[in-house]
C-alpha cells in the first residue's frame, strides 16, 4: 500500500536546515498495523504527515496504492486523502462549533453524501465506538477519552482504506488510553491499515510491527507477529 | 454542506458577540448610508422625468460676454423663443416662462401674498405635461385674461366652490379661471400655483418682447422626435448676434434632464429644491467611505481572529478539503453577515427617513414595491459588501497549510496579516481625519460668513413690501413720520434691501467711457434713508438728499464702479443708465449687496421710482413688542387683512448659505459614523491584541513593570498609527479643502491650528478607544494571566 524510496524532508527556516527525514525506505502492507517510536524531535510527526500527503517530500519518491505521489498538486492530494486516509491526532483537534454528531459527519459532506446516506453511516459509527449518547453534545461538554474516541471516529466515518494516529493516547490518562488503543485494534481486525505513533512501548505492543525511527532514519524494524491477510 | 457552512457561522457570531456587534454594526451603517444615498440619487434622477415630450424638451440658455467676463445665463432674450421657432422647421413649438413670488393677489374679499405665480406663452401646456382635471391644456391660455391654478390654490382660493370661470386678480388685472391642474408634482424644476398667460407682461412689467436686449424669461423648445439636440445647438449657435450685433451670446441647448442637476447658470430658477451633481458625488464618495470602513472592520477582526478558526481549516483540509471549499465558505460567511447587516439597515432607514427627508427637503420613502432598482441596489450592494470585506480573509484563512496550524506554528502567518491590518487602519484613520478637518472648515467658513462685515448693519432690520399707505408716495410719508414717533423704530427707507431685487445692465454710459468696451453694472433702487437705515458709509460726495430735487435723477455709485469706470473723482460726472442722463454725486464704500460667494462688482444706486420694500431698523431691545406694533400699523394701512409679511433680513441672508449649511450638517454626521466605525474597529483589534499580549503582561508586571510602562506598551501602536495618518491627511485634506473654498469670493483661511486640533483630537479618541483594553490588561493580576496559557 505504502511504499518510499529516498523519502526525505528539509525544513528551511532563516538560520537552519532541519533535516526532519533522511532517506526513508519503508514498505506498509494493506491490512497490516505498524507503529513508530522514537524519541521527541526523530522525525515521526513529520513522516506521517509526508505519507498523510499534508506535507510534501523535499525528495524521494512516494508509492502510495500504486500512485506516485510525490509530486501531485495539493489538489490531487486532497482527492485522495479524503477517499483513502483518516488522521488521528494527539491533541484531537475537534471543530468546537459543532456538535459530536456534526464533526464525525464532516468527513461525508466533502465526499459529497447525501444527507439520509451521511446520518445512517455517521449512527453506524457512533454505535461502533459507543459515544451515541453523547451525539449533540458540543466537544467541550465531553471526556478527553470521549473527544478522541469521537476523533477516531471521525477518521473512520468515511470507510478509509488507512488510518494514521499521532500519539493518540498522547493527551489521556491510562484508562481512556487503553479505550482508545482497543478501538484502533478493532479497527485493524476489520482490516484497516493502521500506521501510529507512539512513545508508549506498552501501545506499541498493540501492532504487528515496530519502526524505530532516530534522528530522520529509520534505525530498527522489528515485526512481532505474522500480519494475517 | 451549505448546512453545516450556515451552522457554524452563526455559531461563530453567536460565540464572538462583541466582534459580531462590531462587524455587523459597522456594515449596517455604511449599507444605511448606501440606502440613503441610492433613494436620495433616485429622486434627484426623476426630475423633470414626468413630462411626455421629456426626450423633446430642451431649455434654451446662452453664454453672454461682456468685456472678457463671461455669464452663464439660463435666460434668454425676449424675442428668441418666436424667432427660432419660425426659423428651424426642428423646433416644432417653445414656450417662454417666468415665475414670481410676493404678488398681491385677490379673490373676492380674499388676500394672498405667498403663492407662486407664473406666466408662460399659451403652449406651455402642450409642452409641459401638468395634468388637467379641468379644462383644455391647448386652449386655457389662449385667452389673455385666463389663468389656470392648482388643485391646493383652488382649495385655498374658493374652498369647495367650482373653480372654473372664477374671477382672480392681480394688481388691477382680472383674470377668469380656465383650467384646474394637480399640484405641481416636487419632483419639477418649474412650480407654480397659478399661471397667466405672458402677454400680460408688458402692462406689470412695461415689457417689450420685441427688445433683444431685455433677457426676462427662460424659453424651452420642443423639437420634433429624434432630432439631434447638439446638432440643432450647433446650428442655433449664433441666432443672437445675428439679431443683435450689440449682444455677445452665445446660445446653445441643454436637455431637460440636466437642469435639476448639472446647471450652474446664473438668474436660473431655483426657488425648488435644487440639486447639484457635485454633492451627489461628493455624497455618494462619503457613503461608499463610511461602508468600506465598515468592511475594513470586519477584515481586521477576522484575521486578527484567524487563529480561533485555525483548528477547523486545518481539520477541515485534511479531511480533503479544497482550497476553494474553505474560500467558499469564509465568503459565503461575509455574505450572511452583510445580509444581517442589510436587514438592520432597512430599519436604520426607516428610522432615520424623516430627519433626513427635513434636511433634504424631499419626500422620500423605502417602498420596495416595483421599485426594482431599489431591490436590486440593495443586493447588489450587499454582495459587494460581502465579498469585499471577505474576500481578503477568505484568501488569507483558506491559505493555512494544514501541518503548520495542526502543530501550531503560526508565527509567519501572523505578521503576514498584523501588515495589512496596520495599512488598513492607517487608511481608515487618514480618511477619518480627512472628515474631521472638512467639518471644521465648513463649519469656520460658515461662522467667517456670520461675522464678516458686510459693509451694512443685518442685524435689528425687518422688511416688508410696500402695499397699501405703505406704496402711495404720499401717503408713505405720512407712515413713516407716524411710525417713527415709536422709540424703538429708529430708522425706516422704502428701498431694495442689500441681495434683493438687484438688475443688471450694460446699458450705460458716462462722460470719457471708452465706447468699445462694455462693462456690465448692477443697480439697485433707493431712497433718503438709505444709507442712515443701513448704516453705510460714503467714500465720497453725498448719498441722495431731500435738500436737492434734481436728485430723482442722480446716481450714487459704489468703489468698484468707481475703479472700473478707471475714475479718481466721478463725483459731478455726467452718467446715463438706460439713456436717462444724472449726475454721479457720491461714491459709497462697497458693501456686500449678494452672497459673499460673489466678488464686490460695479453697482449704481438709483432712487427708487415703482414701489420697494419698507425696510425699517429696530431697536435690539423690545423686538416682539416692536414686531406687534407693526403688524397692528400694517393692518391698519393695508386693506384686505392679509398677514404681515415680515421677515429678518439677517435671515435672508442666512438663507443665501443654505445649501452649505446642509452640507455641513451631513458632513459632520458623515464624519461622526466614521469616527464611530473607526472607534469600534479599533475597539475590536485592541481587545485581541491585549488578549494576545496577557502573557507578557503578566511576565513584565512579574518583573516590576509599572503600570504606566504597560499601558505605554499597548498604546503606542496606535499612537504611531495615529500619527502616521495625520501626516498623510494633511496635505491631501489642505487641497480638498482650499478647492472647495474657491466657490466663496471671500473666505476663512485653513490654519495650522485646526490640523493640530485634529491630530490631537484623533489621538484623544483613538487613545480612549483603545486605553479601556489596556487599563483593564494593566489592572489584571499577573498570576492569573499566566494561569491561562
Ligand atoms: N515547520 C517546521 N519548520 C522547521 N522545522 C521543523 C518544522 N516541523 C518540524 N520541524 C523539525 O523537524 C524535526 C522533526 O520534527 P517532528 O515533529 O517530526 O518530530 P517528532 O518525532 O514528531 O517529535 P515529538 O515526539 O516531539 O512529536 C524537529 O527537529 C523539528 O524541530
Ligand atoms: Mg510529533
Amino acid at each position: 500500500m505504502i511504499n518510499t524510496k529516498n523519502l526525505t524532508k528539509i525544513y528551511t527556516t532563516e538560520e537552519v536546515e532541519t533535516t526532519a527525514l533522511n532517506n526513508i525506505n519503508l514498505e506498509i502492507q494493506q491490512g497490516e498495523y505498524a507503529a513508530i517510536m522514537g524519541p521527541s524531535g526523530c522525525g515521526k510527526s513529520t513522516l506521517l504527515n509526508v505519507l498523510g500527503m499534508i506535507d510534501n517530500p523535499t525528495s524521494g519518491e512516494y508509492n502510495f496504492l500504486g500512485e506516485e505521489v510525490s509530486k501531485y498538486s495539493e489538489r490531487q492530494r486532497a482527492n485522495l486523502r479524503k477517499a483513502n486516509i483518516g488522521f488521528v491526532f494527539q491533541s484531537f483537534n475537534l471543530i468546537d462549533e459543532l456538535t459530536v454528531f456534526e464533526n464525525i459527519e464532516l468527513p461525508l459532506l466533502y465526499l459529497g453524501y447525501s444527507a439520509s446516506q451521511r446520518k445512517k453511516r455517521v449512527h453506524e459509527v457512533m454505535e461502533q465506538i459507543g459515544i451515541m449518547p453523547r451525539k449533540n453534545h458540543f466537544p467541550q461538554q465531553i471526556s478527553g477519552g470521549e473527544q478522541q474516541r469521537v476523533a477516531v471516529a471521525r477518521a473512520i466515518v468515511a470507510k478509509p482504506k488507512l488510518i494514521l494516529a499521532d500519539e493518540p493516547t498522547g493527551n489521556l490518562d491510562s484508562a481512556h488510553g487503553e479505550e482508545v488503543m482497543k478501538l484502533i485494534g478493532e479497527l485493524h481486525e476489520a482490516g484497516t491499515t493502521i500506521f501510529m505513533v507512539t512513545h508508549s512501548p506498552d501501545y506499541a505492543e498493540y501492532s504487528q510491527r515496530i519502526v524505530h525511527l532516530f534522528d530522520g532514519h529509520i534505525v530498527s524494524e522489528n515485526i512481532q507477529k505474522e500480519f494475517k491477510i | 454542506m451549505f448546512k453545516n457552512y450556515l451552522k457554524i457561522a452563526l455559531r461563530n457570531i453567536w460565540r464572538h458577540k462583541v466582534y459580531s456587534f462590531i462587524n455587523i454594526a459597522g456594515l449596517a451603517i455604511g449599507i444605511a448610508c448606501c440606502i440613503l444615498m441610492i433613494l436620495y440619487i433616485q429622486d434627484d434622477l426623476s426630475f423633470d422625468q414626468f413630462h411626455e415630450n421629456k426626450n423633446e424638451l430642451y431649455r434654451v440658455v446662452g453664454d453672454l460676454q461682456i468685456g472678457d467676463q463671461i455669464s452663464r445665463l439660463a435666460r434668454t432674450p425676449n424675442p428668441l423663443g418666436p424667432t427660432l421657432n419660425k426659423e428651424y422647421p426642428e423646433i416644432v413649438n417653445f414656450t417662454r416662462f417666468q415665475g414670481f413670488d410676493h404678488w398681491h393677489v385677490e379673490s373676492g374679499d380674499k388676500h394672498f401674498l405667498n403663492d407662486l405665480l407664473a406666466v408662460a406663452d399659451p403652449t406651455f401646456f402642450e409642452i409641459f405635461t401638468f395634468p388637467f382635471l379641468k379644462g383644455n391644456p391647448k386652449t386655457a391660455l389662449m385667452d389673455p385674461l385666463s389663468i389656470v391654478i392648482t388643485e391646493n390654490m383652488a382649495k385655498k382660493y374658493f374652498s369647495d366652490d367650482e373653480p372654473i370661470g372664477k374671477v382672480i386678480k392681480i394688481g388691477y388685472k382680472e383674470f377668469h379661471v380656465t383650467g384646474l391642474i394637480k399640484n405641481i408634482p416636487p419632483n419639477s424644476h418649474i412650480q407654480f400655483d397659478a399661471m397667466f398667460p405672458l402677454s400680460n407682461m408688458s402692462y406689470y412689467w412695461s415689457d417689450n418682447f420685441e427688445n433683444w436686449e431685455r433677457l426676462m424669461y427662460y424659453t424651452y423648445i420642443q423639437v420634433q422626435k429624434n432630432t439631434s439636440g447638439k446638432d440643432l445647438s450647433e446650428k442655433i449657435r449664433g441666432v443672437v448676434k445675428k439679431y443683435n450685433p450689440k449682444l455677445n451670446c452665445n446660445i446653445y441647448l441643454q436637455p431637460l434632464k440636466d437642469i435639476h442637476l448639472r446647471s450652474n447658470y446664473q438668474m436660473d430658477l431655483d426657488n425648488y429644491g435644487k440639486g447639484s451633481i457635485t454633492y451627489i458625488y461628493i455624497f455618494s464618495l462619503i457613503a461608499l467611505w463610511i461602508l468600506l470602513i465598515g468592511c475594513i472592520n470586519f477584515i481586521n477582526l477576522t484575521t486578527a481572529q484567524s487563529s480561533e478558526r485555525a483548528t477547523e481549516i486545518g481539520m477541515r483540509k485534511v479531511i480533503g478539503a479544497h482550497r476553494t471549499d474553505i474560500i467558499k465558505q469564509f465568503l459565503g460567511e461575509s455574505i450572511l453577515l452583510a445580509f444581517i447587516a442589510l436587514v438592520l439597515a432597512i430599519a436604520c432607514v426607516e428610522l432615520i427617513l424623516p430627519a433626513f427627508n427635513n434636511l433634504s427637503g424631499k419626500e422620500i420613502t423605502l417602498d420596495f414595491s416595483g421599485n426594482v432598482p431599489i431591490i436590486m441596489g440593495l443586493l447588489a450592494i450587499t454582495l459587494v459588501t460581502g465579498i469585499l470585506s471577505g474576500s481578503y480573509p477568505a484568501l488569507y484563512l483558506s491559505s493555512f497549510q494544514p501541518v503548520n496550524v495542526l502543530r501550531g506554528i503560526s508565527t509567519r502567518w501572523k505578521s503576514r496579516g498584523a501588515y495589512i491590518r496596520k495599512i488598513l487602519v492607517i487608511i481608515q484613520f487618514t480618511v477619518t481625519i480627512m472628515l474631521i478637518i472638512s467639518t471644521i472648515v465648513i463649519y469656520n467658513q460658515l461662522h467667517y460668513i456670520r461675522n464678516r462685515d458686510l459693509g451694512f448693519d443685518k442685524e435689528n432690520l425687518i422688511y416688508f413690501p410696500a402695499r397699501g399707505a405703505f406704496y402711495d408716495l404720499d401717503s408713505y410719508e405720512i407712515v413713516k413720520h407716524e411710525l417713527l414717533q415709536n422709540p424703538n423704530i429708529l430708522s425706516i427707507t422704502n428701498s431694495f434691501p442689500p441681495s434683493i431685487g438687484l438688475d443688471e445692465t450694460i446699458d450705460i454710459n458716462w462722460e470719457g467711457k471708452n465706447p468699445k468696451e462694455d462693462i456690465m453694472m448692477r443697480v439697485t433702487r433707493v431712497d433718503y434713508d438709505y444709507l442712515k437705515t443701513f448704516n453705510m458709509k460714503m467714500s465720497q460726495g453725498r448719498f441722495f438728499s431731500k435738500e436737492f430735487s434734481t436728485d430723482l435723477s442722480n446716481y450714487v455709485i459704489n468703489e468698484a464702479a468707481a475703479r472700473a469706470m478707471e475714475m479718481e473723482t466721478p463725483v459731478g460726472k455726467r452718467f446715463w443708465l438706460r439713456g436717462n442722463e444724472g449726475t454721479i454725486i457720491g461714491v459709497i464704500k462697497n458693501y456686500h449687496y449678494s452672497s459673499l460667494h460673489n466678488e464686490i462688482e460695479p453697482l449704481i444706486l438709483k432712487f427708487r421710482e415703482e414701489e420697494a420694500f419698507i425696510c425699517i431698523r429696530i431697536n435690539s431691545e423690545n423686538v416682539s413688542e416692536t414686531i406687534s406694533f407693526l403688524k397692528r400699523k400694517w393692518d391698519e394701512y393695508v386693506e384686505g387683512g392679509y398677514p404681515f409679511p415680515y421677515e429678518f433680513l439677517d435671515d435672508t441672508i442666512a438663507d443665501f448659505y443654505k445649501t452649505e449649511q446642509k452640507v455641513g450638517i451631513v458632513i459632520k454626521y458623515f464624519t461622526i459614523l466614521s469616527v464611530f466605525i473607526s472607534c469600534i474597529g479599533l475597539f475590536g483589534l485592541a481587545s485581541f491584541t491585549t488578549q494576545q499580549k496577557t502573557k507578557e503582561i503578566g511576565i513584565r508586571k512579574i518583573l516590576g513593570a509599572s503600570m504606566s510602562n504597560i499601558l505605554l506598551i499597548l498604546t503606542k501602536e496606535y499612537i504611531k498609527w495615529v500619527l502616521i495618518a495625520n501626516i498623510i491627511s494633511w496635505p491631501i485634506s489642505f487641497y480638498l479643502m482650499n478647492r472647495l473654498l474657491q466657490v466663496y469670493a471671500y473666505r476663512t483661511n485653513i490654519g495650522i491650528f485646526t490640523f493640530i486640533l485634529v491630530a490631537a483630537l484623533a489621538l484623544i479618541i483613538a487613545l480612549l478607544t483603545v486605553s479601556y483594553q489596556a487599563i483593564k490588561a494593566a489592572l489584571a493580576n499577573p498570576v492569573e494571566s499566566l494561569r491561562y496559557e
